[in-house]
């Protein structure tokens, strides 16, 4: 019995390691990984660029969630995986650009992966209860100031996107609040609106159901410029902190090993994809704006984010000492 | 009734015993971690004192155990559990690398030494029906995104 | 008043289009069969059709799914009862009474009872909704963390209530079962904890596969210890429709589990496992002869399958009138919508009346269809029991693996299976009882998250807990059920002392 599970074994492998050829691809079933949980929008996002894929490749794409730690395990099967085009991931900024730093991983995110595209950015947006005497970003730091850890913010969990864009607002206007984490953005999303916390950056996908019904007052975006979805909100930068920009993205990566020219044909299809009216509107449904990056262009987002949470983490760790 | 088992050979004694070794393997890597105030509570302030409740319980039970007498601990069988666990290890080992039918297969084979009453004829028929079901149930119907094989 | 019937009547009127039922029918169908397969569960198997839905139009896709996670709650007694593996989390403690009485050669009437009992409490949960739905979730938003940590202390106290051997044992396994509910990432620092430095364990235990390992696979083992294996021998076949003794004597475990299920499935977190274990709990302590549970109780089938069918109903009244999802299961479905393009939120019944009405309407439909289904069913159920053992058991290792595997496509929570059933096996020895550790494994990591939320929140003040009066109601619930349990030991320790 053992040699023969040690005979269908290596004959697998021996499969599996023959050469990909670049013109043939794709000739399979490609599986494209989901690092967090089915439902919410990393999930969504990537089953609006599955749809799309499976039409201009011709070939079945299978959405694969592989949850846990916060997107780690999946980013890093997908760093693992042999380089034939067939494993991709709908990677994002959490397990890519945050947790590297404040965490350890075992995967870098610059030199494990060959980013291929960002397809989607979705902004933060400043959230507050609206029982509070807070209209303005200005009537914010002003009242947080006047209130050193009295305001509490809601979070997805330490180490999060939400819990550090606002740690690198606190530390850029001299504030301290006091963070509450949640178990995902959703549970910390409705505790604003119950109150129990007062404020949270939260995915402008959660926020625009509560802000159309008046649950919860919308201060600003994150994001450097004005979001589509919402133009009547100023930004974080023009209001009180200059150059503050957070934003959340999915991108398609691809383990490093991945040969160039299937790289390239797939950034062509993505090139397309950003421009397709269908997926701008499934994607506005989510509260994401459609976006197309080179690779090159990727590569070098990463590691200006990479960059910035490094110095906001020392920042913070130089304040304590 | 079973009758009572002697002192130090009972079911509480032994309780007693694994959950003090539970303990003991959480707390030593509890070590690690900070524990906090009351105010403000590390991350090992919650296991640490589960932990610690759950050493001072089985220590109580397995000296409950030595001093009194309780009911006997069965018997353990090893060839229907050792067989039954190597067929889940040889499925995980396999459903990725060889395909869902493969593992399949091995693991009724494996699974097959577990029970004297089995004969090979009729685990191998309901070993190829599974994996013929489980293809179209699992895979067909519900997608599982597995490979059938290799 | 008036207004919700003739919305209702609308509903009714979207629901009843032959493409509607047919898709209700089809989740129908589709939950049934993933909850009599151990392990696959409606969060994965929407996540995997949820591609097949593309196509549709909205309202259909969300009666499908919708249809696909409460029934799921009908099959999951369904391994439960038969063969003592349940197939959803919410049937762990059907399995308790349930596979007693089929050991007893009561398997259809604890199979009927279980339909029944679903049915029961799935059209008065969608009554709830219709009539409730937004003054409840108004009123689900007064719980904050405090409130949220006393409820899961209530809970911990009724779980030893769930043991049928000594308190002491009990409450051993419970903190067994907090502990390693600790495994993961804390959520306040994300730092891991006793996770050995493996990723895989970074999200915590894999729920399936303890249940697994603890419950279906150690039965599994210890079946086929004997020369002969007992239980088929035993059983017998009986007869599909329970004696109306029978149907009385569970009638008001129906309507209970239906009332504890209606409650949880409204608050986060919680949701349709919390009630199928309180509803056990609750039997057991207003029954007057308690003796019986664990040793075939028809109570202790009908109470929890009762409360995990209402709670799977009214756990979308958060999502449909706030857009509020409180579970994954609820998540995805927030995702399903929005592929469809909807945006769910709190304008969702006054945007979308087709859809709010017609899933109303469409929950009655697909409650009877699943009874119509699931009672003929029993007679193929209860047959497959006269299959030799020899042959069942190897069906069974085959489906739990698959079961386990697919949750997280992942073999490494195969692996964890292996070594749950190493102590599920072991536990069985010492005469240990797996159901309370389960619920310390779930409740634990809700009672650290919200002990501690509540005291960041009020400063570090612990006040907190009886200044809020939820809060302080359900503390006060707690000791008292706590007293009550401690009495009749010590009370019969003094009479032991006296006689002596």
């Amino acid at each position: 019995m053992m040699r023969i599970a040690a005979a269908i074994l290596s004959a697998g492998m021996a499969l599996s390691a023959t050469a990909v050829s670049a013109q043939e691809w794709p000739s399979k079933t490609i599986k494209l990984v989901v690092p967090y949980a089915p439902g919410g929008y990393t999930d969504s996002v990537a089953r609006i660029t599955a749809r799309y894929l499976e039409k201009e490749l011709g070939q079945t794409v299978i959405v694969d969630n592989r949850a846990g730690g916060g997107g780690i395990v999946g980013s890093d099967l997908v760093a693992k995986s042999p380089g034939d085009g067939y494993t991709l991931c709908i990677c994002s900024v959490g397990a890519i650009s945050v947790a590297p730093v404040a965490q350890t991983t075992s995967y870098d995110p610059v030199k494990s992966f060959k980013p291929v595209s960002v397809v989607s950015t979705i902004p933060q947006t400043v959230i507050v209860n609206p029982s509070l005497p807070i209209n303005t970003m200005q009537d914010l730091v002003a009242y947080a100031k006047a209130n050193p850890g009295k305001l509490s913010y809601g979070s997805s969990g330490a180490g999060g996107l939400m819990h550090y864009s606002v740690q690198l607002f606190d530390a850029r206007n001299g504030t301290k609040m006091t963070h509450v984490p949640f178990k995902g953005g959703s549970p910390a999303t409705a505790a604003v609106v119950s109150g129990e916390v007062n404020l949270s950056f939260t995915n402008m996908t959660d926020a625009l159901p509560q802000m159309e019904a008046s649950k919860v007052r919308a201060l600003a975006v994150t994001s450097a410029k004005r979001n589509e979805f919402a133009p009547q909100l100023p930004t974080v930068s023009e209001t009180v902190t200059p150059g503050y920009s957070v934003e959340s993205w999915n991108g398609v990566m691809a383990p490093a090993s991945t040969p160039d020219p299937i790289i390239a044909k797939l950034s062509d299809v993505l090139k397309k994809m950003a421009a397709d009216p269908e997926v701008k509107k499934s994607m506005a449904v989510v509260g994401a704006s459609t976006v197309f990056t080179t690779p090159d262009e990727y590569k070098a987002q990463i590691a200006a984010e990479v960059e910035q949470w490094r110095e906001l983490l020392k920042e913070i760790a130089e304040k304590k000492n | 009734m079973t009758s009572p088992a002697r002192r130090g050979n009972n079911t509480d004694f032994y309780s007693g015993l694994l959950l003090v070794a539970v303990a003991t393997v959480a707390l030593l890597y509890i070590r690690t971690l900070s524990v906090g105030t009351v105010l403000e509570m590390g991350p090992g302030y919650f296991p640490l004192g589960l932990a610690l409740v759950l050493m001072v319980m089985g220590l109580c039970l397995a000296v409950k155990g030595l001093l009194a007498e309780g009911s006997p601990i069965g018997s353990f069988h090893l060839r229907p559990l050792i067989c039954i666990l190597l067929s889940f290890t040889a499925f995980g080992v396999l459903v990725e690398r060889a395909g869902l039918i493969i593992a399949i297969l091995a693991q009724v084979a494996i699974a097959h030494f577990a029970s004297v009453e089995t004969r090979w004829r009729q685990s191998l028929v309901i070993g190829v029906l599974l994996a013929a079901a489980s293809a179209v149930i699992f895979v067909w119907l519900l997608k599982i995104p597995v490979d059938l094989l290799p | 008043m008036t207004d919700v019937f003739a919305l209702l009547g609308h509903g009714f009127a979207v629901a009843a289009t032959p493409i509607n039922l047919f898709f209700c029918l089809v989740g129908a169908i589709c939950g049934t069969l993933i909850g009599v397969l151990p392990g696959l569960g409606p969060v994965a198997t929407i996540s995997l059709l949820l591609p097949a839905t593309y196509a549709l139009s909205p309202v259909s896709a969300i009666i499908m799914l919708a249809g696909i996670y409460y029934g799921a709650q009908y099959g999951g007694s369904t391994t439960a009862i038969l063969v003592n593996i349940p197939g959803e989390s919410t049937s762990v403690v059907t399995a308790i009474d349930g596979y007693k009485m089929a050991q007893q050669g009561r398997a259809s009437e604890a199979l009927a009872i279980a339909a029944i009992g679903s049915f029961i409490a799935g059209c008065i949960g969608t009554v709830v909704i219709a009539l409730l739905g937004p003054p409840l979730a108004l009123m689900t938003q007064q719980f904050a963390s405090p409130d949220y940590f006393s409820l899961m202390v209530l809970g911990l106290v009724s779980a030893v209530v769930l043991a049928n051997g000594s308190a002491f044992h009990a409450i051993a396994m419970i903190f067994l079962g907090l502990l390693l509910g600790m495994v993961g990432m804390d959520l306040n620092t994300g730092e891991a904890r006793m996770t050995f430095g493996l990723v895989e364990l970074s999200d915590g235990i894999n729920f399936v596969a303890l249940v697994m390992g603890l419950f279906g696979v150690a039965e599994v083992i210890s079946n086929l210890e004997g020369a002969s294996v007992r239980i088929v021998n035993q059983m017998r076949i009986g007869t599909i429709w329970p004696s109306f003794k029978a149907l009385r004597g569970a009638w008001g475990a129906v309507l209970r589990g239906t009332a504890l299920g209606t409650l949880f499935g409204i608050l986060p977190g919680g949701g349709a496992t919390i009630a199928s274990f309180s509803a056990y709990a609750l039997e057991k302590r207003v029954a007057k002869d308690r003796s019986r549970f664990g040793n075939g109780a028809i109570e202790g089938v009908a109470g929890p399958e009762s409360a995990n069918n209402a709670a799977a109903q009214t756990s979308f009244v958060p999502l449909l009138t706030m857009g509020i999802p409180t579970s994954a299961t609820m998540a995805l479905m927030v995702g399903a919508l929005t592929l469809h393009g909807i945006a769910p939120g709190p304008m969702i019944i006054s945007r979308q009346p087709d859809l709010f009405w017609g899933l109303i309407a469409s929950m009655f439909l697909g409650n009877a269809m699943l009874v119509i289904i699931n009672l003929p069913m029993i007679g193929i159920w209860v047959r497959l029991l006269a299959v030799p053992y020899r042959l069942l058991y190897l069906a069974i290792v085959v489906i739990c693996a698959i079961g386990v595997y697919s949750v997280n496509n992942s073999s490494f929570d195969v692996y964890m299976t292996v070594g749950f059933s190493l102590l599920g096996y072991v536990l069985r020895k010492l005469d240990a009882e797996p159901a309370p550790l389960l619920m310390g494994f779930v409740l634990g990591p809700m009672v650290e998250e919200n002990f501690r939320r509540s005291l960041i929140t009020s400063h570090g003040d612990p006040m907190i807990f009886l200044q809020r009066p939820i809060s302080l109601a359900l503390l006060l619930v707690s000791v008292a059920l706590l007293i009550s349990i401690m009495m009749p030991a010590v009370r019969q320790r003094r009479v032991e002392v006296f006689q002596e």
